[in-house]
């Protein structure tokens, strides 16, 4: 039988995600991908596997998994309390689980989004390129209690020099403690009245109920009058202002096109930060552009 | 045509975008494929238009924004028009049965017509898709009658069924799944829009042309035994001017 992982409790919000899909957004199909790019990188780095290869990312709550053969793991992104059997553990770090051993990924202490990447990765079906579920692209948008997940081949430690370690948890994390999001100008900014350029300097936003992977909306709301644009392209990370003022960041499974006007585009590293914050966090806009 | 009344922007660190002044038309989306074309031959990325936009996302390039804003100029300035296209005529079963178009009444009561007429004016046109966007595989169609335009709702549906047929602003389009959405659902096409199982995922490719043409009830729900039977194919011929 093929190696595996059993999922035996889902978690809150958990799903598989790589790289996510390029190359066909002409046909409306989203992005997706790990909300924070970053921690996929690092979790794939640690573990010596290919940067694009499928992780888990889980929200606030983890999974309980099951190991179905021996095979190392590393989490990566939000803080989590995680244990393997009776075992504590930290983040950034490679394990080895035992077939049969249990890890349980309890609560993400700081942070949001936490990531599992097990050497030799999740091999679900890839449709259009990438793993990362996305409903009507992959049948499923979640996973679900009792799945068993094939995984591939592991190549950890098996590269001279492949193994790196990460000592201090601040280095690999450090970003989401921020709140400044670092962006650009979007190409309806100069819309906004210089009044409102200005507010966007100074003021202090929070993240509202309505955070997801498609968006993230802040709970201000910004008096204007700039009409509805005839629609346009827009990107993860694009910053729109509804007609009703309402200011919606579009995250990693956005649509690709959109009818509000686009005062911002965070820069890629402001798109990992936020995918670290959840309902009631602060952030801010810094203009770098 | 050509038209050079354009300004570039950028859009975060690595896509960038042309934007034109003017109102979408058949001419101007074959002159934004023209360019489109003529892009991705001296560019490496990822490129997408919408009515009056093109994007490069993930652009290659080492260039500087000022030698990147020369360089779309020249391209666009030296776009040689793509003459002929061949494109085809899709001709798509709509039921606009109450049953499936429950904004149907709706709409005639606001536009002071019947449903009839409602039908007669929207299955009338040849709609150019423009490109594809929202959701996979959802077209944005040009070419709606004006006397269909009506305001979006203002508080958009919870669920819009899955081969819904709808219009909101100046648009109509096709709901490829289940959806919110805050158009005004007027009937419904027995048809998959969009299958990654297919060969190809959408039958539609920008510059191609919808033709709706009403079907009753019952006939939808043949098309819809025949579709599970693999047995229906979307009618569509080569678009002879």
């Amino acid at each position: 039988m093929q190696n595996s992982i059993t999922i035996q409790h889902a978690g809150f919000y958990t799903t598989i995600q790589d790289k996510g899909r390029s190359g066909f957004a002409h046909l409306g199909v989203p992005e997706s991908g790990t909300m924070d790019k970053k921690a996929l990188q690092l979790a794939n780095a640690l573990i010596n596997n290919l940067d694009d290869t499928a992780v888990i990312e889980y929200t606030l709550v983890g999974p309980t998994i099951h190991f179905n053969c021996d095979r190392h793991f590393v989490i990566t992104g939000g803080i989590t309390d995680a244990n393997l059997d009776t075992q504590k553990l930290k983040n950034n770090k490679v394990y080895l689980a035992r077939k049969g051993q249990l890890l349980k990924l309890s609560r993400v202490i700081e942070g949001c989004r936490g990531y599992l990447s097990v050497a030799g990765g999740i091999l679900s079906k890839s449709v259009l390129d990438s793993r990362s579920m996305y409903v009507p692209i992959t049948q499923d948008d979640i996973l679900k209690n009792g799945m068993t997940l094939p995984i591939g081949t592991s190549t950890y430690g098996s590269t001279k020099g492949a193994r790196i370690k990460i000592d201090t948890i601040t280095e690999a994390t450090a970003y989401f403690t921020k709140q400044e999001l670092s962006v650009f100008k979007g190409p309806e900014y100069h819309l906004l009245e210089s009044i409102q350029q200005e507010h966007f300097k100074e003021a202090t936003y929070t993240i509202s109920k309505l955070w997801n992977r498609m968006a993230v909306q802040l709970e201000e709301i910004i008096i204007h009058t700039i009409p509805s644009i005839q629609t346009g392209a827009v990107l993860p990370g694009t910053v729109q202002l509804t007609p009703a003022g309402r200011i919606i960041i579009l995250m990693r499974d956005c649509q690709t096109t959109g009818g509000y006007p686009r005062i911002f585009q965070l820069s890629e590293k402001a798109i990992n930060l936020l995918a670290q914050k959840k309902q009631g966090d602060s952030v801010s806009f810094l203009l770098t552009d | 045509m050509q038209d050079l009344d354009f300004q570039t922007f950028r859009m975060g660190e690595k896509s960038w975008g042309i934007q034109w002044k003017c109102k979408p038309s058949r001419e101007f989306l074959q002159f934004l494929l023209a360019v489109k074309k003529q892009l991705a031959i001296v560019y490496t990325a990822e490129i997408i238009h919408t009515y009056s936009e093109i994007l490069l996302k993930n652009i290659e390039s080492d260039e500087t924004p000022l030698i990147l804003e020369a360089r779309f100029r020249e391209i666009i300035k030296t776009t040689i028009p793509l003459g002929f296209q061949e494109h085809k005529v899709h001709h798509v079963p709509v039921c606009y049965d109450t049953v499936f178009g429950e904004d149907i009444l709706l709409l005639a009561d606001t536009k002071k017509c019947t449903i009839k007429e409602i039908v007669e004016i929207h299955t009338a046109p040849l709609y150019t898709v423009y490109f594809m966007g929202f959701l996979p595989g959802f077209p944005y169609l040009e070419g709606l009658d004006e006397r269909l335009y009506i305001e979006r709702k203002p508080i958009p549906k919870q669920k819009v069924i899955k081969g819904s047929v709808a219009i909101g602003g100046k648009q109509t389009g096709i709901y490829p799944q289940d959806s919110p959405g805050g158009w005004y659902t007027i009937g419904h096409s027995p048809i998959s829009f969009f299958d990654v199982t297919k060969e190809r995922f959408s039958p539609f490719i920008a510059g191609d042309f919808i033709k709706f043409y009403a079907i009753d009830s019952q006939e939808h729900t043949v098309i819809q035994e025949m579709i599970k039977a693999e047995t229906f194919e979307l009618k569509s011929e080569i678009y002879a001017k």
